[in-house]
């Protein structure tokens, strides 16, 4: 037996946060309002961060994480493992029901876990469970699953692998059938969502009656709603309006304990100039990590100086024998010159216009140091699909290019430092030593040896640089202060499944 | 009448029929397309899924084979569905169009409340104080953006006074007065920007009008200055006013992006930027046509009640 998660995941400054739940009281109506809006309700091909925000609301999984980044059992009443980390059983919890009052059984598990299998699906889940080889119903209760390589953290892989009623895949826009504590009501699109509390939640009830999801494009407007109260929440803030927000009495800031949401500079790695290695430490020493965060970022987040995606404030982070990439533009020249990029070169930042200033503020920055040692940086800005399409799927060529993109993980190490396998980070880069640190760490149940063996991983990355990692950024959320009981996971994923009106 | 009425449909329809190709086209010009958009940047995916998906959504089909295809459609009265929620077009629109019905007819109303006065006052004593207030002022008006006014209302109405609502759209059916105030805002800075060009026009036909013949017959008859006005002339200026207002509520039918994401309204012009964005071809053909269907029959209007309102321009017709 084996509940293993993430452990805890170090220092909470959120007052909502574990443990210390509010008193609320039962009832009302909240609006929630972020600048995205949901364009569709399938948990499993969701695209925009934004829709995991349903994911509490109207689903469950086996496991979850709770608000302290410990992955806790949700359908799944206990697992076990076999001792060689690959096959895993999970006893499910009983007398639950979907929203439609249909009984939950091991059979919708199994169907489920193989619609996010088949590749048509194309989910985002997919580097999570890519190891699953078979998953049967052994019992009317228990499902079973069989990994090809071992790991001993399978359950919280799952975590965000959602169970449906598979008979109403096909009405999932219309009347998407859960086992979540909220059930939808009306959908407009892109524009609105209104749920309401699923009498047939098997859990305790939520405390609220209705939540509206809303799309506030406009992020002054939106600052007004949250003052007037016509919006209660307002997730993800612009850094730029925090401060402004923040000085309101009436509105609270929440902001996950370890954030986990990092912005990548993808180059490249097989093609000129970034193949070459040197190009690419290059890169990272002329990257001003501080005033990134600073000036990009307004100072919501921490620098990633070793280049590392997980933050500093991550359980399993390490830095031991890694190289600190101190903004060091000499240094970053003479690479660069050893790399055959010459004085009077030109690169380009392909980046995402009007969505995203952090990222031209980034690339300013970028721009003004290579300036300094005579490489120009060309900043072209187009529209997401435009930009999508120049370096997706992995395995594209884009030779001179530096590609902003950013990452939305869990703190588990497992489910982020994968993200540069081979097919998956479009960096194309393929390295067996970071492979092989990596099936040795996923397969370790022991979470002391584990440490050790992710600090390898770690250490690939920081020597070999397959991308940028400029900074660790938080999402903050602005919420109003009578609302309790709400948080944000690592990733920035928000959650209002037990929040109510104090 | 009748023969000018058939031969302005008819020109429509060709129209229509030229946009539907030129929006077919273009939308297929640009780079990306909503398999990819959908996928975002999910890692993991291969080549051959994505071809598979775009296999699936009739994305490999010959442009020709794919264009007939939508116009087939059409004909039957099936509008396609979106790629992401695979909502009909005809459902998205039906949720979009209260809001923009609403807020065009409400927005229109104010239009003409500030803009009647305000150019018959102008008008009056043309160079005159009240004149000159009502062109500076109205000149403002032209020049503010739009989100600026609004943003203004918002702190005015909704943070200081609380009065109305910030943002979000009540369906009639649920609650007439919710409806209304959460409109006002909204109708009200449109019509900040609208009255301006009314303004204008009206003040320029009624001097315009003044200036003949008959109206100097009428103030030597010793008619009273402002029946003169409101009676004899304002009749007469209305009717190019009406060719203006028209173009406004033809461009107001056709969503206007900027207050719907200022208020949150479920409009049709969120609808048609957000398809655009997400290359959501099914939705957008058809929303766009659909809009510039609206425009032209407004424009159709009237122009239809231009001539029956001017009896010159029925005879021209008579005669074309």
């Amino acid at each position: 037996m084996a509940v293993a998660g993430c452990s805890s995941s170090g220092s909470d400054n959120s007052p909502d946060s574990s443990g210390s739940t509010a008193a609320v009281q039962t009832g009302g109506k909240i609006t929630i309002g972020a600048a995205q809006g949901i364009p569709q309700l399938n948990p499993a091909i969701r695209t925009f961060a934004w829709e995991e925000v349903l994911f509490p609301l109207l689903w469950d999984g086996l496991s979850e994480t709770d608000s302290s980044g410990k992955v806790v059992p949700d359908l799944a009443e206990s697992w076990k493992v076999s001792p060689d980390q690959k096959t895993w059983t999970f006893k499910l919890r009983s007398g639950v029901k979907f929203s439609n009052g249909k009984a939950l059984t091991a059979d919708d598990v199994v169907k489920s876990l193989d619609y996010y299998r088949n590749p048509k699906t194309a989910t985002q889940e997919a580097n999570k469970i890519a190891t699953i080889t078979k998953v049967t119903a052994t019992d009317p209760s228990t499902v079973t699953v069989q990994l090809s390589a071992p790991n001993a953290l399978f359950p919280s892989a799952i975590v965000w692998v959602k169970i449906m009623d598979m008979d109403a895949l096909k009405t999932i826009n219309k009347d998407p059938i859960g086992t979540g504590p909220f059930k939808v009501s009306k959908f407009v699109p892109g524009q609105s969502l209104n749920l309401v509390r699923n009498d047939k939640y098997w859990g305790k009830a939520a405390p609220l009656d209705e939540i509206d999801i809303v799309t506030a494009s406009d992020s002054t407007a939106a600052a007004n709603s949250l003052q007037s109260g016509d919006l209660d929440v307002l997730w993800s803030v612009p850094a730029t309006d925090v401060d402004q927000i923040a000085s309101n009495p009436n509105i609270k800031l929440v902001k996950p304990a370890v954030p986990s949401q990092w912005p990548d500079w993808e180059v490249d790695t097989t093609s000129a100039p970034f193949n070459n290695l040197k190009a690419r430490q290059a890169l990272a020493y002329a990257t001003d990590r501080e005033q990134v965060l600073e000036a990009a970022y307004y100072g919501q987040g921490t620098v990633s100086p070793y280049n590392d995606p997980l933050n500093e404030e991550n359980p399993m982070f390490s830095s031991e024998g890694m190289t600190k990439y101190t903004y060091d533009l000499d240094k970053a020249k003479q690479l660069f010159a050893e790399a055959g990029v010459k004085s009077g070169d030109t690169l380009i930042w392909w980046g995402v216009a009007g969505q995203y200033p952090e990222w031209n503020t980034s690339a300013q920055i970028l721009q003004a140091s290579l300036k300094k040692i005579g490489i120009n940086l060309k900043i072209e800005n187009n529209d997401l699909s435009t930009w999508v399409e120049k370096f997706y799927p992995a395995g594209k060529s884009f030779p001179n290019m530096i590609v902003p993109n950013f990452q939305s993980t869990p703190t588990e190490p497992a489910f982020s430092l994968n993200y540069f396998q081979p097919g998956r980070c479009q960096c194309n880069w393929d390295n067996a030593e970071y492979k092989a640190a990596y099936k040795k760490a996923i397969g370790e149940p022991d979470e002391a040896k584990r440490k050790e063996y992710w600090a390898e991983v770690q250490k690939v990355i920081n020597q070999d640089v397959p991308e940028i990692v400029p900074l660790q950024s938080t999402v903050v959320t602005a919420v109003n202060s009578k609302l309790q009981n709400v948080w944000v996971d690592g990733g920035g994923q928000l959650h209002l499944e037990e929040a109510g009106l104090s | 009448m009748l023969k000018m009425v058939v031969r302005r449909v008819a020109v429509s329809i060709a129209m229509l029929a030229a946009l539907s190709a030129l929006i077919f086209v273009v939308l297929r010009l640009l780079p990306g397309d909503p398999v990819v958009t959908r996928l975002g940047a999910t890692p993991g995916v291969s080549a051959e899924t994505l071809r598979h998906l775009r296999e699936e959504a009739g994305l490999d089909d010959p442009i020709l084979v794919q264009y007939f295809h939508w116009i087939g459609g059409m004909l039957h009265g099936d509008f396609g569905s979106s790629y992401f929620n695979q909502f009909s077009v005809t459902e998205l629109i039906g949720q979009r169009l209260p809001a923009t019905l609403e807020l065009t007819v409400i927005a229109m109303i104010f239009t003409v409340l500030l803009a009647l006065p305000a150019a018959l006052l102008s008008a009056r004593g043309p160079g005159g104080l009240v004149d000159r207030v009502v062109t500076t002022l109205s000149s403002a008006g032209l020049a503010l953006p739009q989100f600026l006014v609004g943003v203004a209302l918002i702190t005015i109405f909704a943070v200081k006074l609380r009065w109305l609502p910030s943002r979000g759209y009540t369906p009639i059916s649920d609650s007439f007065g919710e409806n209304l105030k959460g409109l006002a805002l909204p109708s009200l800075t449109l019509a900040v920007a609208a009255a301006p060009l009314l303004i204008r026009f009206l003040r320029g036909s009624l001097i315009e009008v003044m200036d003949t013949s008959y109206i100097r017959t009428a103030v030597g008859k010793g008619v009273p200055s402002w029946r003169v006005l409101t009676s004899h002339a304002l009749r007469n200026a209305l009717i190019p006013g009406l060719t203006m207002l028209g173009m406004i509520v033809g461009y107001t039918l056709g969503g206007v992006v900027i207050i719907e994401y200022i208020y949150g309204l479920p409009g049709l012009g969120s609808l048609a930027v957000d398809a655009v964005q997400k290359r959501d071809y099914a939705v957008l053909q058809s929303a766009v046509l659909l809009i510039s269907a609206m425009f032209i029959a407004t424009t159709l209007v009237v122009d239809i009640l231009t001539s029956v309102l001017d009896p010159r321009l029925r005879s021209e017709a008579r005669r074309g």
